[in-house]
């Protein structure tokens, strides 16, 4: 029977038919044949008329996107503005949570929820505490926790997993450990990191032991990269991941990698008046520290206290056989001691440096006397002064400078003639940081002196303001 | 009832400041760059100074060492704003004689306590 | 058949033929590797967006791992903008750096400028000569800025100015910008990221765009316009293609021949160990390049030398003929300067993608295209006076030229609008296209023009200079 819906169905068909009857006869045929007579030709003409057909759509493409994206834009600023002044309010009173979330899920609407989750990310990274959970709730209860979550298990592009990890961090969502533990295991390294610092703002400190290991054995992680990512730990690192058992396994690249990370943050504990800032217990020192005469009197007891199993344990590894702990580690632990100011250490690393073969290895105790301002390794430096590698003459001076010992000004001034321009330096510089006798040995070794050089770097330190 | 000046070019940590001191019925002023906070510091009287340490031109370090140096500056409590990593500037900036210093991310409430204790101790 | 008649069909007629096959070939073959830059370009935007997208930038460059840069601003004559620039380096949101800005014997008032805006006070500093350079007459230090020296020394051209902040720089890494360099303010957390992610890095390099008609204040752009000029216009075109679609493309396949000095990060240690910048060169940015692939290469050790899409520099460009001829002709000379110095690497496998495909299409497209260019148009007029003129052909020829000229532009307006959306204005993006629909009959014979002079010039042993560069000052 016609029914209607089947003539319309043949109908379609026939002129279907008849078209592509009509473009084979006038285009493709001819151009078939054209094509065989003069191949070259043809295709050129018709790439041509392709490529006129791209630009064109192109053309309409960019300003489709042009004009897409400033309505996004300008949607963006006003919605912003606007919950900039009523919502913001709310996250950062201190409202009740049940009746916070009442009021919020009331004055925003379902299809602005994405839009919101853009609103609210910086805040994210500024704040803590309160104001904190209170954003998170939001995001928990419109679903975009739920969104990352998903698309870390399902999305395909890395970039997006990268994205999802990254975001799940902020939230600190703690459903999502498993999934993000995962993810440390990319193969991109973006979302390892990203993974890595996701866990880590969680602040456990087991998952810190994971997260070391996995991103350790990653070589295509840099020190740098490593670093970014404990950075995030938002606890203070302390020396117990360093010296825990497990250090052992790891290849010299990563006790390297570990060491030089701790290096650089704990440098940041070099004054006693920031003890009492940690956030840890021991805050009965702070207070003592804090007291510049109190501290002078009780110093020493406050380093027995701080004497625990951390500082046995370095002597321990110090004095180890070298099969055990290459140079290259005896070497960044001793750094790490002389960052970290453990004054106790001074003892054992003056008795390594009498001992010492490794040009290396002295160099790093040599800095490390220098930070830790060791003043009773002075005249085993003054020694060092004469040493055949020019960087441990250098530092020796260097670090001899740290103790404004004026002493030691005549067996340093003999390095402004040396050959090696940083240890001329480093003679200078120390020299001139021992106050009015170190400006008058420069000035009475620029008088004897006939070698250009060493007249060059005294001037050039003679006339900087002290 | 202070008037407090913000150096801090993060426009979300100003808003979040900028927030909390007005509900605690202080007046805010923000200066998003170390030149615009040197022209507001000559033209305003200030009760107090929150300083993040990294900003443009002039970084919160200098701008206090210039402060300290002014007769009519010194004498203004300073609290700064630093994330994790700069603590050692932190050292630096409580010699020269900052009161006080919160660390990014910080509690909006903490730092409003901060804020308080320090005109307190004025 | 008169003599004449034999001479056009055994010689004219094939010649003709055979050059017809010549120049369209070429057409195709360039314009070919154009599209299929553009395509890899493409490919590879989108990914550093989203890579930059999933990091965490603001916290980046608080990280106490980034390596310290010395930036190093060689300046000749730039009383109008030098202080602007110096201040506009200031103010760049970066843990550690420091800006060198080396006076070339200026016998303008820059470096008193220079003294006066930043309250410098001529120091005793020695330093070690690690790079030969040109007499030095003074070290000076800011009492109010610590991270900016400057250094007055005799002239001796950019390259050798470059050289001399070497030797004062302290810090690993260096940056060689111009003295007109406008940069943003994240620029060197971006640009240094690369050096982190990938210890094999050892040169980096930014977009830079043309400043002229934004809006510039203490030495930021605050407000991103058009250059008012046609020409400021066009070159605003000219560099987002070779940039955003040049360079990425050429970077992503290990093929980047170019840093420009406007904006390029080295490893100070490996630019030492080849002996620094080449005095007297003209192209001394590219030359170092070169370089570098060369004897890296040749040591066979590996590295990577990479793009970075989004830092931007904002430079001031030529606005009027001759400078901007000035310019071109200098810029031709100099890459052949660059090509035609490091001959072994031609064609060479032992140099990899550097040899096989960036020299040679370099060579052929930018080095010597405006001579086939030009042999094109004479042909066109022998065979016009022949009377053998292909109409068809010829309007082809046109015809394709202008597609594909908008092709590449409106491609490289997308990457723009997909990843940094600097314009903000439509009306900006509809001038550009629209613009890019005349480019081929007023701006490339000029360009033509001016490359096939600097080609000739070189070849007549013209030498280097400083470029003129009428500054109009911010």
């Amino acid at each position: 029977m016609d029914s209607p819906k089947n003539w319309e169905f043949d109908g379609f068909l026939k002129i279907g038919d008849s078209f592509l009857k009509l473009i084979s006869e006038q285009v493709f045929f001819p151009f078939h044949k054209h094509f065989q007579e003069y191949p070259i030709t043809t295709a050129l003409i018709f790439s041509v008329f392709i490529l006129i057909g791209i630009t064109a759509f192109l053309l309409l493409y960019v300003i489709y996107l042009r004009l897409k994206i400033d309505r996004y834009q300008n949607l963006k600023v006003r919605k912003f503005v606007n919950w900039k002044k009523n919502i913001l309010p709310l996250i950062l009173d201190n409202v009740d949570i049940s009746t916070f979330l009442k009021t919020f899920l009331k004055t925003i609407k379902k299809g602005d929820y994405e839009m919101f989750g853009e609103f609210i990310t910086p805040y994210l990274n500024d704040t803590k505490g309160d104001s904190l959970e209170r954003m998170i709730k939001i995001l928990r209860e419109i679903g975009v926790v739920k969104r990352e979550r998903y698309h870390l298990k399902h999305s395909n592009s890395t970039w997006r997993r990268a994205l999802a990890v990254r975001r799940l961090g902020a939230f600190k969502d703690s459903f999502s450990i498993e999934a993000l533990v995962k993810a440390l295991h990319d193969k991109d390294i973006t979302v390892a990191v990203n993974a890595a610092g996701a866990l880590l703002k969680m602040g456990d400190r087991q998952l810190l032991k994971t997260v070391i290991s996995v991103l350790l054995r990653n070589k295509f992680i840099t020190e740098e990269l490593f670093a970014e990512a404990l950075l995030k730990f938002e606890r203070t690192l302390n020396l117990e991941i360093f010296l825990s058992q497990e250090i052992d396994r790891y290849p010299i690249s990563s006790r390297f990698k570990i060491i030089n990370l701790i290096l650089q943050i704990t440098r940041t504990e070099s004054g006693p008046k920031l003890i009492i800032r940690l956030r840890n217990s021991k805050e009965a020192v702070g207070v003592i520290l804090e007291n510049e005469d109190l501290a002078e009197e009780l110093l020493d007891e406050i380093i027995l206290k701080y004497k625990n199993s951390e500082f046995i344990d370095l002597e321990k590894i110090l004095s180890k056989k070298e099969k055990v702990y290459p140079v290259s580690s005896r070497i960044k632990m001793i750094d790490f001691i002389g960052y970290i100011r453990r004054v106790e250490g001074i003892p054992v690393l003056i008795d390594i440096l009498k001992k010492s073969k490794n040009d290396e290895e002295t160099i790093s105790i040599i800095k490390a006397l220098g930070n830790l301002e060791a003043a009773e390794s002075a005249p085993l430096l003054v020694d060092h002064l004469e040493s055949e590698h020019p960087v441990i003459r250098a530092q020796a001076a260097k670090a001899l400078g740290v103790f404004k010992d004026e002493k030691a000004a005549k067996p340093i001034s003999r390095l402004l003639e040396d050959r090696d321009w940083w240890c001329r330096y480093h003679a200078a510089s120390s020299i001139h940081q021992m106050g009015e006798a170190g400006k008058i040995c420069l000035q009475n070794f620029l008088k004897i002196t006939k070698d250009p050089f060493a007249k060059g770097i005294i001037t050039q330190f003679l006339s900087k303001p002290q | 009832m202070a008037r407090i000046l913000v150096i801090e070019d993060d426009e979300h940590i100003w808003n979040i400041i900028q927030y909390k001191l007005k509900s605690e019925n202080h007046e805010p002023i923000w200066a998003n760059d170390g030149l615009k906070a040197l022209r507001k510091l000559e033209k305003i009287k200030l009760d107090l100074i929150i300083s993040d340490i990294m900003v443009p031109y002039l970084d919160g370090l200098q701008i206090l060492k210039k402060i300290k140096k002014k007769d009519e500056l010194k004498d203004i409590p300073v609290i700064m704003l630093t994330s994790k990593s700069q603590e050692k500037d932190v050292l630096i900036g409580l010699e020269l004689g900052a009161q006080d210093y919160i660390t990014k991310p910080f509690s909006p409430a903490e730092l409003i306590l901060r804020v308080n204790k320090v005109l307190r101790s004025k | 058949m008169t003599s004449v008649d034999q001479i056009v069909l055994n010689f004219v007629y094939p010649f003709v033929r055979f050059n017809n096959y010549f120049i369209t070939g070429y057409f195709v073959l360039i314009n070919t590797t154009y599209i299929l830059m553009l395509l890899i370009a493409f490919k590879a935007i989108k990914k550093y967006s989203h890579h930059i997208q999933a990091l965490e930038m603001k916290t980046l460059f608080l990280t106490p791992f980034a390596k310290p840069v010395s930036l190093l601003v060689p300046a000749y004559n730039e009383q109008t903008s030098v202080v602007e620039s110096v201040k506009s380096l200031l103010q760049l949101q970066y843990p550690t750096f420091e800006i060198i800005l080396i006076n070339d014997g200026s016998s303008d008032n820059t470096l008193k400028n220079l003294i006066n805006s930043f309250d410098l006070v001529k120091t005793k500093n020695v330093f070690r000569p690690q790079i030969h350079c040109q007499k030095i007459k003074g070290i000076y230090e800011s009492s109010t800025y610590s991270n900016l020296i400057v250094v007055d020394k005799v002239n001796g051209g950019k390259a050798d100015a470059l050289n001399s902040g070497i030797n004062i720089s302290k810090y690993p890494l260096i940056c060689s910008l111009d003295a007109d360099s406008i940069l943003e303010s994240d620029v060197l957390i971006k640009v240094v990221r690369p050096f982190m992610e990938d210890h094999t890095t050892v040169a980096a390099g930014g977009s830079i765009r043309i400043a002229n008609g934004c809006k510039i204040f203490n030495g930021r752009v605050i407000k991103i316009g058009l250059p008012k000029s046609i020409l400021g216009k066009f070159q605003v075109m000219e560099y987002l293609r070779s940039f955003l679609a040049g360079r990425m493309a050429f970077s992503i396949i290990n093929g980047l021949i170019i840093i420009s000095g406007a904006f390029g990060i080295f490893k100070k240690d490996k630019v030492i160990e080849i002996g620094g910048y080449k005095k007297g060169s003209v192209g001394e940015d590219m030359e170092l390049i070169m370089r570098l692939h060369a004897h890296l290469r040749e040591k066979n050790e590996p590295y990577n030398i990479t793009f970075v899409p989004d830092p931007v520099c904002w430079t001031e460009a030529p606005e009027n003929l001759k400078v901007l001829g000035l310019q071109r002709k200098r810029w031709q000379r100099g890459l052949l300067e660059s090509l035609l110095g490091n001959k072994r690497v031609f064609l060479n496998p032992r140099y990899g993608i550097i040899g096989l495909v960036a020299y040679p299409f370099f060579l052929i497209a930018e080095g010597f295209g405006p001579l086939i260019e030009v042999f094109g148009f004479i042909l066109f007029f022998v065979t016009w006076y022949f009377g053998m003129v292909a109409y068809p052909l010829i309007y082809l020829f046109i015809l394709a030229t202008i597609v594909l000229n908008i092709l590449l532009s409106i491609g490289s307006i997308i990457f723009e609008e997909m990843t940094y959306q600097r314009y903000p204005k439509t009306s900006m993006i509809i001038k550009l296209i629209g613009l890019s629909f005349i480019e081929v009959f007023l701006y490339r014979p000029l360009t033509v023009w001016y490359r096939l002079v600097g080609i000739f010039e070189y070849f007549t042993g013209k030498k280097g200079g400083w470029g003129k560069m009428v500054r109009k000052g911010f």
